[in-house]
């Protein structure tokens, strides 16, 4: 930078213009030592130097190294009260001399993982004996000092705060043994660095490192007086990195949401939305899944321990029995089993939004229905990178006389060419509320390979029968968080719910938003 | 779904033509099953439940020589009149109930074809028998035993065996305390006190089932004369497995026979396998209305025959035989599908339908957005958090008595036992996982709770709160408080902040909002023994606003 702008041209913030004429006229100092000369603090000079060295006029050099040990949690309170094995051969001193262990752990009064380093230390300094006595152990005290270099040592720490080890004279043994027990004494380790001046730095005009009066910044009062216009602007070094802003922003996956939204609307869809929880009757046995169907396993569903039943619908509830019995009126064979209401009324999470769909086609009936919903569901799973246990499905219904599945697969083909997925293929596939039924796949042209997306179908009348629905139903339940993981080119589902800052600032709103059309 | 592994050499011996792996992956595909590994000389596929004749290669030949037209229309099983009586004991009604069986003749097996009979078996297992519990099969080296064969239930100690892969006798109890398989299938005859056995006219064990057979008929390479028995619960599915298994061992070459199966307690006497046609009607009319096309019905009995139905057009509808190894067609919707596939869903052209709706969000999702903009305006980031919660994080952490009142019965992960009712403990974590970002933090969510309400069906009232946290060295009370102020300002202005300490908040730093004398909210600055709990070495201030309630009264 500053080579390109020509010595001419190098500007030079007053604190850099201050540290590097003193280290012209003065050689190699130290940080300390250039703070105090300047009157600044050390975090100013390292900012100077930071610019002086990335201007090639400085360079840094290792003085010395130095260890400071200052007190750790454990050390403050040894400080504050006594070493555990001062606490403990005091105690045993108090009781006469001798002890068993229960008796002693009482009578130091300290907790127990304490007291066990007190005894490990207390025996390692000779100050007591332990014998075995049957189950039992006997404390005898032994001599011991009054006082010693480890329990003055902490003392001196607490005093003065954090001491430089090569400072401490006789201290110094003391201060490696308690290193060494944890918490106690902490040692760290700080460098200590000189700046010196370059040789590009000594053939700089001298003029350039005079101090000149110049404006570093513009201030209401020079505004007030008018003092500006007697002086100069002190340039800028424009091109040097700032602070950082981050704009608040909403959460990708929100922004995927709000863009699939906007989508069905655009297509005339309306919202609707439906409870988390849900009786298995809506998840499952208005979707004529059999009862022993194996999504409705333990293993798939989460069932709920308590409230565990609610309420089933009754009237709509003995037609499905039947539907599921031996078809009802529906032209249908049913499954052949004895239908229970029992099992209808356990309290599920919703395992698709397709509970919430079936609920709104019972309540409205009346075709046309142009209906849609982005929300969340569960499936009792190990969480793998593509696998969660919560995640978001996008389902819809269009209900119409004469809807077929070449419009059902038209709606779909449009909300994926407006998410700019403009490559879909679809290929038969089974669900037990569908026929015909069909899977959904996109080319996602970066990874070069088609993305299963999602399944669809036209509702079964096993399914619509009995809800007094008997126009085609159009259904679909798509996944968000694979679309997600293509939309935002990420590996790993799990990330969406990670909310790890700096992932969630890698994304930017514009450009998922203009994702859309390209 | 199931899982099979395609052959290419196989395949293409059993089609009578060179199949390519693709070709093969992109006529299963085609079939409805989806493509998981292609390699050289095999294609891996999963296949749908509705579809259990594809759990053996045989099967899936027979539907691809449809599509290909190598063959066209229903193929023709017939079975030999009965030889063999099954007597069933009344011993078996309350233990598993249902029992057909069939003799297969002249059967050449290889050791791969032996494999492909017991990952079919296998698959079987799961798809129709729910695990054996609906349905076990067994397959018997018929030269081994001596027909009539008894299907009764006997006493756990009552009788010794030699079981498949053992060396010495077990009785049944033994087998289903000690055996890898009587452990892994106990389950199913849990609080049964009888076993059900097979036996042959000497009293030999065939089967345990849905257990283990015996080592007596182990099936090994050679030409050999089978004997099946399908065992279960539901006499439909027992029935379906073993027309499965009986058409594809047909279409490997062996000679079906029938068995007599006689139910004691009833004296019904039944002929297993029942390999007769269903026959059913498809209206044109519903096939071009459903799919969007516009076909003759002469067409569609082409595209029927093509998917290995027979078709015939009779007085304007279509009469369609469907051999019985398709026990997935309950409607005649499924024939409509069967069509569908016979045209390919590559050749249906999609097209956007005209009906007409007005488009729009629910009232709720825009005020929400509004809400949502408002606070990023504030300027906290947003983070999105699943519902499903720990109840140990939800309370202990936040020194909260008591525990979730909507509680997971089974849940397969420790990190999940319950449903969220407030969102604070799930940004704690966030911030927690954040120690090694830049300070200051700020984080909201707007998510959903959900909380016991037995007024309604399902017991349980789904509410969106909104949460807000910030974190940074002077986080206090009075920050939270103006951030609180300016929200209020655009929701409600009869909300009123009211002293209330709170277990997770500092002792005279919190504030419950209210409206009246109902709480919908909260605001403080968060304990230090919560922040020590969660990990968080830096000040928190809190918000939380129930705005379900705040907007639904507004």
């Amino acid at each position: 930078m500053a080579e390109e702008s020509g010595a001419g041209q190098l500007s030079l913030h007053p604190l850099e213009r201050r540290v590097l004429s003193l280290l012209v006229s003065e050689g190699p100092t130290s940080y300390d030592e250039l703070a105090s000369k300047i009157g600044v603090n050390v975090g100013a000079v390292a900012k100077a130097a930071e610019w002086l060295l990335s201007k090639g006029l400085a360079e840094k050099r290792e003085v010395e190294t130095r260890h400071i040990a200052m007190l750790g949690p454990e050390g403050r309170e040894y400080a504050e009260k006594g070493l555990p094995e001062r606490r403990l051969v005091e105690a045993l001193r108090e009781i006469g001399g001798e002890t068993g262990l229960k008796d002693l752990l009482e009578r130091t009064g300290l907790p127990e993982h304490m007291f066990n380093i007190a005894v490990i230390w207390a025996k390692r300094k000779g100050w007591i004996s332990i014998k075995r006595e049957g189950d039992d152990l006997r404390f005898k005290l032994q001599n011991y000092p009054e006082g010693e270099t480890d329990e003055e040592l902490v003392l001196q720490l607490l005093k003065r705060g954090p001491i430089a080890i090569e400072d401490l004279g006789p201290l110094r043994e003391a201060c490696e043994r308690l290193s060494r027990r944890p918490g106690v004494v902490n040692i760290s380790v700080t460098t200590r660095y000189s700046l010196a001046p370059t040789l590009k730095a000594l053939q700089l005009p001298s003029d350039l490192l005079a101090e000149r009066d110049e404006i570093s910044q513009l201030t209401p009062e020079m505004l007030k007086t008018g003092s500006w216009r007697s002086r100069t602007f002190r340039r800028y070094d424009l091109l040097s990195p700032v602070k950082p802003v981050f704009a608040p922003r909403p959460h990708p996956l929100t922004l995927l949401i709000d863009m699939i939204r906007s989508i069905f609307v655009e297509l005339g869809f309306q919202e609707i939305k439906g409870p988390l929880v849900e009786l298995a009757f809506w998840n499952f046995d208005a979707l004529f899944q059999p009862q022993d169907h194996p999504a409705r396993e333990m293993h798939d569903t989460f069932y709920l321990a308590h409230p565990s039943r609610g309420e089933v619908p009754r009237g709509l509830a003995r037609v499905v029995g039947r539907v599921h019995y031996n078809g009802w009126k529906t032209g249908s064979l049913g499954w052949g089993y004895r239908w229970s209401v029992e099992e209808a009324s356990k309290l599920v999470l919703r395992t698709h939004t397709t509970a919430t769909t079936i609920r709104h086609l019972a309540e409205t009936r009346k075709p046309p229905i142009k209906v849609f919903s982005v929300d969340r569901v569960y499936r009792n799973e190990r969480v793998d990178w593509r696998r969660l246990a919560e995640f978001h499905q996008v389902e819809g219904i269009l209900v119409d006389k004469g809807a077929n599945l070449r419009q059902l697969m038209g709606i779909i083909r449009e909300f994926y060419a407006r998410m700019g997925l403009k490559k879909v293929r679809f290929r038969p596939s089974y669900f037990p509320y569908t026929e015909p039924s069909a899977e959904v796949d996109v080319y996602v042209d970066r990874r070069q390979t088609w993305v299963e997306l999602g399944g669809m179908g036209v509702f079964r009348p096993e399914v619509t029968w009995p809800l007094g629905v008997r126009e085609p139903v159009l259904a679909w339940g798509l996944g968000l968080e694979r679309l997600a993981i293509i939309m935002l080119d990420i590996q790993d589902a799990r990330m969406l719910y990670q909310n790890d800052l700096s992932w969630l600032y890698s994304h930017s709103p514009i450009r998922l938003e203009a994702l859309r059309w390209r | 779904m199931p899982a099979l592994q395609l052959n290419l050499k196989r395949l293409s011996s059993l089609l009578g033509s060179e199949l390519s792996a693709d070709e093969a992956a992109e006529l299963a595909s085609a079939l409805g099953m989806s493509v998981e590994e292609i390699s050289e000389e095999s294609v891996k596929v999963e296949y749908n439940p509705n579809r259990p004749d594809f759990s053996h290669i045989v099967g899936v030949a027979r539907a691809m020589k449809g599509l290909l037209g190598l063959e066209l229309g229903a193929p023709r099983y017939k079975a030999a009149p009965a030889k063999i009586t099954t007597r069933v004991e009344g011993s078996v009604r309350k233990v598993r109930p249902y029992i057909a069986c069939a003799v297969v003749r002249g059967l050449r097996l290889e050791e791969y074809h032996l494999e492909e009979l017991i990952n079919a078996q296998e698959d079987l297992h799961w798809v129709v028998g729910r695990d054996r519990r609906r349905v076990a099969i067994g397959l018997h080296d018929l030269s081994k035993v001596v027909p009539p064969f008894t299907y009764k239930a006997v006493g756990l100690d009552e009788i010794r065996f030699i079981p498949l892969g053992e060396y010495s006798e077990m009785s049944p109890r033994e087998i289903l305390s000690k055996h890898p398989k009587g452990r892994q299938y106990s389950w199913i005859l849990e609080g049964k006190e009888r076993a059900p056995v097979i036996l042959d006219s000497r009293k030999r064990v065939l089967s345990f089932p849905p257990i283990i057979n015996s080592s007596l008929t182990e099936l090994t390479p050679g030409e050999r004369d089978i004997f099946i028995d399908v065992t279960g619960t539901d006499e439909k599915s027992v029935n379906n497995a073993l027309n499965i298994l009986v058409t594809t061992m047909i279409d490997m070459g062996g000679r079906a026979e029938c068995c007599d199966v006689v139910y004691s307690w009833t004296g019904r006497r039944v002929r297993t396998p029942d390999l007769r046609y269903s026959m059913w009607k498809v209206r044109p009319a519903s096939v071009n209305s459903l799919l969007g096309v516009d076909l003759q019905p002469r067409e569609i009995c082409k595209q029927l025959r093509k998917m290995r139905l027979d078709a015939s057009v009779k007085r304007g509808a279509i009469e369609v035989c469907v051999p019985p190894y398709r026990v997935d067609i309950l409607h005649e919707v499924d024939l409509v599908e069967e069509v569908a596939i016979g045209l390919g869903y590559q050749n249906l052209q999609p097209e956007f339908p005209k009906t007409f709706g007005f488009g729009g969000l629910l009232e709720s999702t825009v005020i929400l957005s509004g809400i949502r903009r408002l606070v990023l305006s504030l300027g906290a980031t947003e983070v999105v958090n699943t519902t499903l919660s720990n109840s140990e994080r939800d309370y202990r952490m936040m020194l909260m008595d008591g525990g979730p009142s909507v509680k997971i019965l089974n849940p397969v992960s420790a990190l999940y036992d319950s449903v969220r009712e407030r969102i604070l403990p799930s940004l704690l974590s966030n911030l927690a996982a954040n120690t090694d970002n830049p300070y200051p933090q700020r984080l909201f969510e707007i998510g959903d709770v959900v909380l016991r309400d037995d007024s309604l069906p399902e017991r349980t009232r789904r509410e969106t709160h909104l949460a807000l946290v910030i974190c940074h060295p002077t986080a206090s009370y009075s920050e939270i408080k103006s951030l609180a102020d300016e929200i209020l300002r655009h929701l409600d202005k009869d909300l009123v902040f009211k002293p209330m300490d709170q277990p997770f908040f500092i002792p005279g730093r919190s504030v419950s909002i209210v409206r009246g004398d109902h709480e919908v909210g909260y605001a403080g600055e968060i304990h230090p023994a919560v922040l020590e709990n969660f990990d968080i070495p830096m000040p928190v201030a809190a918000l939380e606003l129930n705005l379900s309630q705040i907007l639904d009264q507004a």
